[in-house]
C-alpha cells in the first residue's frame, strides 16, 4: 500500500512538472537580462534582475488596467451566474413544451467563435454608442451557454425530495431554488466563478476589438506595451505576465480549497 | 387557462427570459446575419456586395482547401478529445481527496488555463523552436535528431494538438471535480461496507453518478475543439502550407485575410450545422440515461 502512495506521487509530480515547464521558464526569463534572452534558452540565469518587476510594473501603467479588467470580468462573472442558474434550473426542473428546442438553441450559441461574430457584434455595438464603455464590454458577455448547460447538468442530479420537501414546508420555487437546490450545487457555481473570470481577465480580442482609447486597456492589452517597434522586450513582458497572473491564481487556489471538501472515500485507497 | 398553467408561463419567463433575451441579441442575430450574408457576395474593401443565391455553397464543394481544413479538423478533434477526457478523469479521480500535495497537482494542472496563451504561446514557441529549442535541445543530448515541429508539415498539426491538450486536461479536470464533490458520499460508505474495492466502487458509484458531468465534458469538448482558434493563430498562423487550417481558422482567414465575407459565412454555416448534428446526437444518447 506504502509503495503504490509514492509511485502516485511520484508519477503526479512529474505530471505536474510537465504542465508548469512553460511557466517556470517564465519565471526564469522574467528575472534574465534583455541581451542574455536573446542570445540563450538557457534556463540559467547568470544574474538575477528583480528590477524587471518595478520596470514592467511602470512601462505598463497596470493599475488603472488591473481596475479595469476588475469591473468587467466581476461583473461578467456574477451576470452569467446569476443568468445560467435560473436557465439551467428551467431546462433541468420545469416541464415545459419545447424544451428540448430551447435546449438545442442554447447550445447552438456556443459553436459559432466569438472571433466570427466579432463583425456583426461591432456593427451592432457601434449602433448602440456603446464602443469604449464598460457595458459594451459587459452586458454581450452576461449570458453564456456553457453556464447554462453546466447548471442543467448540475441540477437534474439534485434529489427531487428536497424539492417537494421544501414545497410541503410552504416554499415556493423562487426560494425553492436559491435555498435549497443551489446550495447542492455550489461545486458547479465555484466552477463557473473560476472560469468565466478567468477566461475574462484573459480575454484580448474583445478589448482590442471594441475599445480604441487608452484609458479602456486591460491587462492584457497593456502587455502591448513590451512590444516595441523592431522588438519585443521579453524580459519585462514575463515580469508583467506573472503580475497579472497573481489574481487568478489566487482566485483558483482559494476557490479548490473550498470546492474539496474531501470525500476521503473515494477514489485511491492509500 | 388554468391557474397553475398560467404560474407556469410566468415561471418560464423569469427563469429562461434573461438568458434566453442577452443570447437572442447577442449571439442568436449576428449568427442569423451570418447566414443572410452566406448568400452574398461582399468584398469588403470595396464595399461591393450582390445577392447570389447558394453559389457559395456551391464553391465549397469545389474548394481543396476547404476539403484540407475540414480532414485538419477531424484529426484534431479525434486527437484532442478522448485524450484530454479520459487523462481528466483519470487524473480527477485520483487526487479528489483534501490532501495538501494533492492541492499542488490541481494547481500545476491547472496553470495552463490560468495564463493567457498570449504568454504561454511565446513560451511554447520557444520550446518548439528547431534551432535553439529546448526540446531539440534534449533530442540532441540523446543523440537523435532535430525535429522542425512547427515547420514540418506532417508534424505542425501534432505539436499544436500536444498545446491543446496541455491546456485542456486541467479544464475538465476541474470540472469533474465538480461534478465528482456533488456525489452523496453515502453512496461510498454503502459500497464500503458491501466491500466494494476502488475499482468496483469507480464502477457502480462513480460512473453512473458522474454521467451529466462526463457527458457534458464530451459535449463541451467537441464544441470548443471544433472552435479553436487561439493556439492556431499563436503559433502557426494555419501554416505551413495550410497543415494546421482548422475550418474555424479557414474562415478566419478568408474573412479577414481575403476578405471574402460572404464565403467565410458559408463556411460557419457548415461549421454550425455539422456541429448542431453531432450536438443533438450525443443529447438525445445521453438525455435518458442521465436522470
Amino acid at each position: 500500500m506504502k509503495t503504490k502512495r509514492l509511485l502516485i506521487h511520484i508519477l503526479l509530480v512529474i505530471i505536474s512538472f510537465l504542465f508548469l515547464i512553460p511557466f517556470i521558464w517564465i519565471i526564469i526569463t522574467s528575472l534574465k537580462g534583455r541581451v542574455e534572452v536573446l542570445t540563450s534558452y538557457s534556463f540559467l540565469i547568470k544574474q538575477f534582475r528583480f528590477e524587471n518587476y518595478v520596470n514592467a510594473w511602470e512601462a505598463a501603467n497596470f493599475a488603472w488596467q488591473f481596475l479595469n479588467s476588475m469591473i468587467v470580468a466581476v461583473s461578467v462573472t456574477i451576470g452569467q451566474i446569476l443568468t445560467s442558474a435560473l436557465a439551467g434550473y428551467a431546462l433541468a426542473r420545469i416541464n415545459f413544451r419545447g424544451r428540448k428546442v430551447v435546449f438545442m438553441i442554447v447550445l447552438s450559441t456556443l459553436i459559432i467563435p466569438f472571433h466570427i461574430l466579432i463583425v456583426p457584434l461591432f456593427v451592432m455595438l457601434s449602433k448602440f454608442g456603446w464602443i469604449n464603455t464598460y457595458q459594451g464590454l459587459i452586458i454581450p458577455m452576461v449570458a453564456n451557454g456553457f453556464g447554462i448547460f453546466l447548471f442543467r447538468q448540475f441540477f437534474i442530479k439534485v434529489p427531487w425530495e428536497l424539492e417537494e420537501a421544501a414545497a410541503i414546508d410552504g416554499a415556493g420555487r423562487w426560494s425553492t431554488l436559491w435555498r435549497v437546490v443551489f446550495p447542492q450545487v455550489r461545486p458547479a457555481a465555484g466552477t463557473l466563478f473560476v472560469f468565466t473570470f478567468v477566461a475574462e481577465w484573459n480575454n484580448l480580442f474583445k478589448w482590442l476589438i471594441f475599445t480604441n482609447s487608452t484609458d479602456m486597456r486591460n491587462v492584457q492589452l497593456g502587455l502591448s506595451v513590451f512590444q516595441e517597434q523592431f522588438s519585443t522586450n521579453y524580459v519585462q513582458l514575463m515580469a508583467a505576465v506573472i503580475i497579472i497572473t497573481i489574481p487568478t491564481l489566487l482566485l483558483f487556489i482559494v476557490g479548490q480549497k473550498k470546492l474539496i471538501q474531501g470525500i476521503s472515500l473515494g477514489g485511491v485507497k492509500g | 387557462m388554468s391557474k397553475s398553467a398560467k404560474r407556469k408561463k410566468w415561471a418560464l419567463l423569469i427563469y429562461l427570459g434573461p438568458a434566453m433575451s442577452f443570447l437572442s441579441v447577442f449571439i442568436i442575430l449576428p449568427i442569423l446575419f451570418l447566414l443572410g450574408l452566406s448568400f452574398f457576395k461582399w468584398d469588403m474593401l470595396s464595399g461591393i456586395y450582390s445577392f447570389t443565391g447558394l453559389s457559395n455553397y456551391l464553391g465549397m464543394l469545389k474548394d481543396p482547401n476547404f476539403y484540407n481544413a475540414l480532414g485538419n479538423t477531424v484529426i484534431y478533434v479525434l486527437g484532442t478529445v478522448p485524450l484530454g477526457m479520459a487523462a481528466a478523469l483519470l487524473i480527477a479521480v485520483i487526487i479528489n481527496r483534501k490532501i495538501r500535495a494533492f492541492s499542488f497537482y490541481r494547481t500545476a494542472i491547472f496553470m495552463p488555463v490560468i495564463v493567457s496563451l498570449a504568454a504561454t504561446g511565446i513560451i511554447w514557441l520557444w520550446i518548439y523552436d528547431y534551432q535553439n529549442g529546448i526540446l531539440n535541445h534534449i533530442l540532441v543530448e540523446i543523440g537523435l535528431g532535430k525535429v522542425n515541429w512547427l515547420g514540418n508539415p506532417d508534424i505542425a498539426l501534432f505539436s499544436v494538438m500536444s498545446v491543446t491538450l496541455w491546456k485542456r486536461i486541467g479544464y475538465n479536470m476541474v470540472i469533474f471535480f465538480a461534478g465528482l464533490q456533488v456525489i452523496p458520499t453515502q453512496l461510498y460508505e454503502a459500497a464500503k461496507i458491501d466491500g466494494a474495492r476502488a475499482g468496483s466502487q469507480f464502477k457502480y458509484v462513480t460512473w453512473p453518478n458522474l454521467l451529466p458531468t462526463t457527458s457534458f465534458v464530451l459535449i463541451i469538448n467537441l464544441i470548443f475543439a471544433f472552435r479553436d482558434f487561439s493556439q492556431i493563430y499563436v503559433m502557426t498562423r494555419g501554416g505551413p502550407i495550410g497543415s494546421t487550417t482548422t475550418l474555424v481558422y479557414y474562415i478566419y482567414e478568408t474573412a479577414f485575410n481575403e476578405f471574402n465575407i460572404g464565403y467565410a459565412a458559408a463556411v460557419s454555416m457548415v461549421l454550425f450545422v455539422l456541429v448542431m448534428i453531432l450536438t443533438y446526437v450525443q443529447i438525445n444518447y445521453f438525455s435518458a440515461k442521465e436522470r
